[in-house]
């Protein structure tokens, strides 16, 4: 079963990864890349790291995708070719979600105890490191370095993304 | 338990780095205090001193060893490191405001993005695990990819800065794939980890660790401008303020390198016969493609901004020796090509006739310049003359110290090639000496100078180094030698 679904997910993750390149309308190309990124939370979930699936989903399936999809219809792009208006892109929009969500749904399912045939999803030891609690251990013990790096990269990113972008003192 | 905790990460070993970002903290608050359209000299005067207070916390703090588990390592090479940056990083700053009054950039984010990127920098020449050299060199590179486009009314300056945050991104997409294989391959990305898995495989490496180790050697290629990873550099180096020019060319080089030098020497040693035969092609086309575009070039921006990359496949060379003399070579020729090509661009900053226009670099500018400015000329002499690696100054020491490790490590070949491309590149660093010393003066193409104390108190300090390295040169190749044996 979960051979199976490693197998799907990967067909549907290529495919899709495919047409957000390939697309010529920016609204289809973020419409496949919201089921990317649900793909990528379904292998999360199939390694045991349900906590980075669902932060996967909230936060690059939902908030950033939304972002994108709003600043491409801001911008109003002349070649879309077959978007009729914004309601279609919001349905096509819960239509991918929703394929997307159930694929996870499945790969979860896939990976359970009981179901699977596969070491992970019989390893209850590597099932706990997927929780919060084992991220945040691993965060702020063994990676806090990084952890902090990470935190003065974003600092300079936003100092020289306003340096760029603010209006020139004359 | 906690206090425990806390006291085996020794985080008192990174001091120079946590002062760093003491420093920036502390520009941003005189930024805010300083009133608004006023020069931004408090800023630049905040982080020189800052800067040299790091200086001496490396120099008189000895607290060496590892840090946060292993993540990073302080040892020698670091400190060497560290100071090198540290000194590059200064004399870029000391010379920087009234070039960003004059290309009207004044923004004190210039100096921000500078010192942010000293502290990516300095991450990188202490990283012990791939994850810290990779938010170093990120570090390093969002701050770069702001200052190639702080001349925001110049559209060669918002072409580079895109076109180099593009291909940048796109090496960052390597490096993190490398990554993910190597700890695929060895469940962990912990430099010393890696060796110890080497140790046991030998060369029959399983495909995912060479395919690792290769995008690896590609995402250090690219960040080196190496050929053919080269092509962002042109561009990116035009289009910067040519303040950054000459701090792109050396410091991130040598960060990049001290990386590249302690990932490769330490973690991947034991496989060394597989990335030398890489390295080998990529030192033959570096020198040859960089040299031969050199030769095309008038501007003298553009002349300089190809001969780095010249200067790379030298480097690479003495890389390949994988040795203690060949490391110490490099160490030697990083500081030295450092203080060279930073005061050759200063004085093409110097004569560059119109701040706006990207062409002002040109040659024929400096016709006949020994007549109307002779020490200007000299200088430039100096540094011309330490490029192409002519006694007495350091640059012929830096090349023969290269050379020669090529040779006792039976890179015969190499090192043929590598005397053959120096050769070449005497004819465009003579050039101009030539155009200075030997042209007519022509009052068409003279121009204002823009020779301001600062400039020229920095301008001299290279000099004086370049010249005192070529005619002692024993001191500080003890200082690389014994640095690079920190590797060992």
């Amino acid at each position: 079963m979960q051979s199976f679904m490693f197998i799907l997910l990967t067909i549907v993750t290529l495919f899709s990864a495919l047409m957000v390149v390939t697309r010529k309308n920016p609204v289809a190309s973020i419409l496949y890349l919201v089921l990317v990124f649900f793909c990528f939370a379904g292998f999360y979930v199939m390694l045991g790291a349900q906590f980075l699936a669902a932060i996967q989903i909230i936060v690059y399936a939902g908030a950033i995708m939304v972002l994108f999809l709003f600043v491409v219809m801001l911008l109003n792009l002349r070649d879309m070719d077959n978007v009729e208006g914004k309601p279609n892109a919001w349905q096509n929009l819960g239509i991918f979600a929703g394929i997307g969500m159930g694929l996870v749904i499945l790969a979860y399912l896939s990976g359970s105890p009981g179901m699977s045939i596969a070491p992970v999803g019989n390893n209850p030891e590597v099932y706990a490191m997927g929780s919060a609690k084992y991220l945040g251990k691993a965060l702020f013990m063994d990676f806090v370095l990084p952890f902090e790096i990470a935190g003065v990269l974003l600092l300079a990113a936003v100092v020289g993304a306003v340096a760029l972008a603010k209006k020139k003192r004359a | 338990m906690f206090e425990q905790l806390i006291s085996d990460m020794h985080v008192s070993r990174m001091l120079p780095e946590i002062l760093v970002l003491v420093v920036a903290l502390a520009a941003i608050l005189v930024d805010i205090v300083t009133p608004a359209g006023r020069s931004t000299r408090p800023v630049q005067i905040t982080s020189i001193v800052g800067l040299l207070v790091v200086i001496a916390s490396t120099l008189f703090v000895h607290n060496n060893g590892p840090a946060f588990g292993g993540m990073v390592e302080i040892d020698s090479f670091t400190i060497f490191f560290r100071v090198v940056l540290t000194m590059l990083t200064i004399i870029i700053m000391a010379v920087s405001e009234n070039y960003i009054q004059l290309v009207k950039i004044r923004i004190a984010e210039y100096y921000l993005m500078l010192l942010f990127a000293l502290f990516g920098m300095m991450l990188m020449t202490m990283a012990n695990d791939l994850l810290i050299v990779f938010l170093g060199i990120e570090t390093m590179s969002v701050s770069l990819y702001a200052l190639v486009g702080m001349s925001r009314h110049r559209e060669s300056s918002n072409e580079g800065a895109l076109k180099y945050f593009l291909l940048g991104s796109f090496t960052t997409a390597f490096f993190v794939y490398g990554i993910a294989l190597l700890y695929g391959a060895v469940g962990s990305t912990n430099i010393l980890d890696i060796t110890v898995y080497f140790q046991r495989t030998g060369m029959n490496l399983p495909i995912i660790a060479w395919a690792g180790t290769l995008l690896v050697l590609v995402a250090f290629a690219f960040k080196t401008a190496l050929v053919p990873f080269h092509w962002w550099s042109p561009d990116a180096y035009e289009g910067a303020p040519t303040t950054i020019t000459a701090f792109m060319s050396t410091a991130p080089k040598a960060a990049a390198f001290a990386a590249f030098l302690r990932i490769f020497y330490v973690g991947f040693g034991e496989v060394s016969d597989g990335w030398t035969t890489a390295l080998w092609w990529i030192a033959v086309l570096t020198m040859t493609v960089g040299n031969l575009m050199a030769l095309r070039q008038d501007s003298i921006k553009r002349m300089l901004a190809f001969s780095s990359i010249t200067h790379a496949g030298y480097l690479v060379v003495a890389m390949l020796t994988y040795d203690v003399i060949g490391g110490a070579a490099m160490l030697f020729y990083l500081v030295i090509y450092g203080f060279m090509n930073i005061g050759a661009f200063l004085v093409a900053i110097a004569l560059n006739r119109n701040e706006d226009d990207d062409r002002g670099y040109d040659i024929n500018d400096y016709k006949g310049l020994a007549f109307r400015k002779p020490l200007i000329a000299f200088l430039m002499m100096i540094f011309m003359l330490a490029l192409a690696g002519i006694p007495p100054t350091a640059g012929f020491f830096g090349k023969y110290y290269i050379f020669s490790a090529a040779v006792k490590s039976g890179f015969i070949g190499l090192a043929v090639i590598g005397v053959l491309n120096s050769a070449v590149s005497v004819y465009y660093y003579l050039r101009v000496v030539v155009t200075m010393y030997l042209k007519e003066r022509d009052e068409k193409t003279e121009g204002r100078i823009f020779w301001k104390p600062d400039m020229a108190f920095a301008v001299i300090v290279c000099a004086v180094l370049v010249m005192y390295f070529g005619i002692a040169p024993d001191q500080l190749l003890k200082v690389a030698t014994a640095s690079i044996g920190a590797l060992w």
